[in-house]
């Protein structure tokens, strides 16, 4: 919500930088031997089963072993590949993974040798966790001896590596220890660590201190320190970067305009795709939209660049479907685009004048700014369109069936969404039984039911692609749909090093290089 | 006295009691299921239901409250909801910060505003006099993280003087003074026009009195008048007005805590907020509150204590 407050701050931001004329000089925090990063929230739950996300996902990856990495390949779509861990790890066939760890990978403590208990006990506890959803089709996992195992899916599952083995959810903990917790479940401190850094400090509110692991057999991180300072505000961590106190953080679209145009000295901007899909929404059931020509007017009626010029800076890039760039199935065009006269033929041809609709979203400063815009569009062609900003409360519970009868009276929104690194992830929300839970949208097709069983079980990239693509055409042709943008991650950096990320934008310390 | 102790603690009390109630009622009352606005768009059946059962939103409402005053009687503020540590283990980290801020914020803000407000008084009508009224009027009205901002950018970025995050490395005493310099400046600086501007009215109130035209009729040299005739009556208003500063402050060290990312209890309170984490909410603002009303109770006591005027009046 853009308050008095938050008017006045940034406001004063934007006078200071003007007024002082910003000279951006800076002494950047990854001289010497300790990169500082900065998290944007707090650690809370470095536990895989009930994470949060953030700079928890950066230790699990740096302090906890895992199967298989992701990876963008050339073309910048993720993928995955063996980590250090393991010798071999491979798809049998589609309902068996076997792999083989490699000996000698130590826990910390007297907790011994990183072990296939350890894997069949880690993933199998995942079941019963918050993030059960991340392994739909998992059986068990049968070890062989202390380094191999065959992990058993009920039925094929393409992302098993992407959404499972190769995330986060797929850190492994040491069963040994994490056995004697009150409820098996952890939270700011790790039970044992086995990874490229070793977590020695945390202080609230302050910060998290890695140190580079003395035992670690894999390949040795730039840094032999890491410090995540937390910073929760974004603004602030820019103004933190330009003083030299962080070496990287991510900024706002506002300030990464700012930056291109005038990047400080010993600074560098790496723009790194995000896991968001974020669309306007239409209520297809609804009196007013059930007309499927009124939808596609307003599609066309509604100009996107101006959006993403106005509230993004002009950073953003333009989306054609809800896939984001770097997964399988992200599409590259769509069917339609910005033309107010075939919108105004459109509503002609269905016989709308003088129509009037609401427009729900987020209490959030960028989407008020959006919804304005749209607007201003609407209003272009004969369409009055009244915002409702809404706090996040009611805001998530308009589509719910569950949650009352607003789901009757909702007729367009703004929203977006988070997925991990396969189309799968994304695509789940708008099949049939998700009508009324997060279908807000409240359609469904044949079509796109069986495209989405059958890119569950298919393995072959290519054809994911292909289904995933045309499921997307499917969504747009229902006129529900205004596809806005991937709000993409900046990060602004020390030209002394190269960051690394993970598939949700995570800074990953140990893949950080120096320049 | 007895008595008007006795009733300035009651009410303290009744503040605390009705406070209780509203943030108790603040989880009731907001819009939406409460889970959920936790959880956001992740949430999941089973996540809700998880944290519905841990917030005890699944009791009666008058349970819930029962519950809720028993824990705080018991000194026990929750728990939080995600990394599971007490809520007050977490409100005793922080509060040191925020009340070493306040202080030395508050500390300077009086060094500078009450010789400014003297000073303006006994010059009235004098150019330093309306200097000193353009610059009170001018710190108060400029909110403080406006100045954060502002100094962040002089001091930090353009000068490279000063670190702007954070509270010091723990044992460098150097370090810790250094991450102090710009927020205690920041969240002191509106109260050096108000101390200025409250000494001045009271000086001039005083120094229109028969004891002072008494003593300046003895001949006393006029530095000794003001310092111990004037001004030892004059200040008696600014104890209450530092008391009402400290809960100003308490709400103000929220910003200045999120932009030097500084350790405190706002800062706590607002990452909590932003995380929808409820408990460490209602514990940080309980805690904020229950100083607030020691300190207004402690200050109306002391300037009855001083003033014998008013102990005459009780």
């Amino acid at each position: 919500m853009l308050n008095r407050r938050d008017l006045l701050k940034n406001s004063a931001v934007l006078a200071a930088v003007a007024a002082l004329g910003l000279k951006p000089e800076q002494v950047l925090a990854a001289d010497g031997d300790v990169l500082k990063i900065r998290m944007e929230a707090d650690i809370q739950i470095l536990d895989p089963g009930y994470m949060i996300g953030g700079a928890e996902t950066s230790v699990q990856y740096a302090c906890l072993p895992r199967l298989a990495v992701p990876v963008q390949d050339a073309s910048g779509v993720w993928n995955w590949e063996a980590s250090d861990y393991v010798e071999k790890i491979a798809q049998d066939d589609p309902t068996t993974i076997s792999f083989t760890l490699k000996p000698g990978f130590m826990w910390n403590g007297d907790l011994g040798e990183v072990t296939a208990d350890d894997v069949k006990f880690s993933f199998e506890r995942m079941l019963k966790s918050d993030w059960a959803a991340r392994w739909p089709t998992l059986d068990r996992v049968d070890v062989k001896d202390k380094y191999n195992g065959v992990i058993v899916l009920k039925s094929p599952f393409a992302a098993t590596f992407l959404m499972g083995i190769a995330s986060e959810s797929g850190s492994i903990v040491p069963k040994a220890a994490v056995e004697k917790l009150t409820d098996m479940k952890f939270t700011t401190e790790l039970p044992g660590q086995c990874g490229p850094y070793m977590m020695i400090e945390w202080t609230p509110k302050q910060k998290v201190v890695l140190k580079a692991n003395p035992d670690w057999k894999g390949k040795k991180p730039a840094f032999p320190e890491v410090q995540f300072i937390n910073i929760e505000d974004t603004s602030a961590a820019a103004l933190a970067f330009e003083a030299g106190e962080v070496a990287i953080t991510n900024v706002l679209p506002e300030a990464a305009a700012r930056y291109l145009t005038k990047m400080p000295a010993g600074a560098k901007m790496s723009r790194q795709a995000g896991p968001y899909y974020t669309w306007i929404g239409m209520n297809t059931e609804h009196e007013l939209l059930k007309d499927i020509r009124v939808r596609k007017a307003i599609q066309r009626a509604i100009d996107v660049k101006s959006i993403l010029e106005a509230a993004y800076g002009g950073t953003a890039p333009l989306a054609h479907g809800i896939i984001p760039l770097g997964i399988t199935g992200n599409r590259q065009a769509s069917k339609y685009s910005y033309n107010p006269d075939e919108a105004r033929a459109l509503l002609a041809e269905a016989g709308v004048s003088g129509l009037t609709l609401e427009f729900k979203t987020l209490n959030e400063a960028y989407r008020v700014t959006a919804a304005q815009i749209v607007q201003a569009n609407l209003a272009d062609v004969g369409i009055t369109l009244n915002i409702i900003p809404v706090d996040a409360g009611p805001f998530w519970n308009l589509g719910l069936q569950s949650k009352g009868e607003e789901w009757k009276t909702l007729q367009l929104w703004w929203m977006r969404f988070r997925t991990s690194p396969d189309p799968s992830d994304t695509m789940q929300w708008f099949i049939k039984s998700q009508v009324g839970v997060w279908n807000w949208e409240r359609w469904s097709d044949a079509e796109y039911e069986d495209i989405w069983t059958k890119g569950l079980a298919e393995t072959d990239t290519a054809k994911r692609n292909e289904l995933y693509i045309r499921a997307q055409e499917i969504m747009e042709d229902t006129g529900a749909y205004v596809w806005i943008t991937h709000d993409p991650l900046n990060y602004m950096h020390s030209d002394k090093i190269v960051p690394g990320f993970d598939s949700g934008g995570e800074i990953l310390a140990e893949l950080v290089r120096k320049a | 006295m007895l008595f008007y102790a006795i009733q300035r603690i009651g009410l303290s009390i009744l503040i605390l009691i009705t406070s209780m109630v509203m943030l108790f009622s603040a989880l009731k009352f907001i819009p939406g299921d409460p889970a959920t606005i936790m959880l956001g768009s992740r949430a999941n059946p089973e996540m809700r239901a998880r944290i519905t059962e841990e917030l005890g939103l699944n009791d009666p409402i008058i349970v819930q409250l029962g519950t809720f005053f028993g824990r705080l009687l018991q000194g026990n503020l929750g728990t939080d909801l995600w990394s599971k540590r007490p809520v007050a283990m977490m409100v005793m980290e922080n509060l040191p910060y925020t009340l070493l801020l306040i202080g030395i914020g508050l500390g300077w803000a009086a060094l500078l505003g009450v010789p400014l407000g003297c000073m303006s008084a006994v010059k009235r009508n004098s150019f330093i006099d309306k200097f000193t009224g353009v610059i009170s009027v001018g710190t108060i009205s400029i909110p403080s993280f406006v100045v954060a901002i502002y100094l962040i950018l002089i001091f930090a970025i353009a000068l490279g003087w000063l670190p702007v995050i954070g509270a010091g490395e723990k044992g460098d005493l150097h370090d810790q003074i250094m991450h102090l310099i710009m927020p205690s400046f920041a969240l002191g600086l509106g109260w050096v026009g108000y101390l200025a501007r409250i000494v001045r009215a009271s000086m001039l109130e005083v120094m229109g009195e028969n004891h002072i035209r008494t003593a300046r009729a003895f001949g006393l040299p006029e530095w000794q008048i003001i310092k111990d005739y004037a001004l030892r009556i004059a200040i008696l208003p600014t104890i209450t007005l530092l008391a009402v500063a400290i809960g100003g402050l308490l709400s103000s060290a929220v910003f200045v805590e999120a932009i030097f990312a500084r350790p405190g209890i706002g800062k706590l309170i607002f990452d909590a907020a932003s995380m929808r984490n409820f408990p460490v909410v209602q514990g940080g603002v309980l805690t904020t509150v229950v100083l607030f009303a020691l300190i207004m109770p402690i200050a109306d006591l002391l300037v009855a204590w001083l003033d014998p005027r008013v102990r005459a009046n009780l």
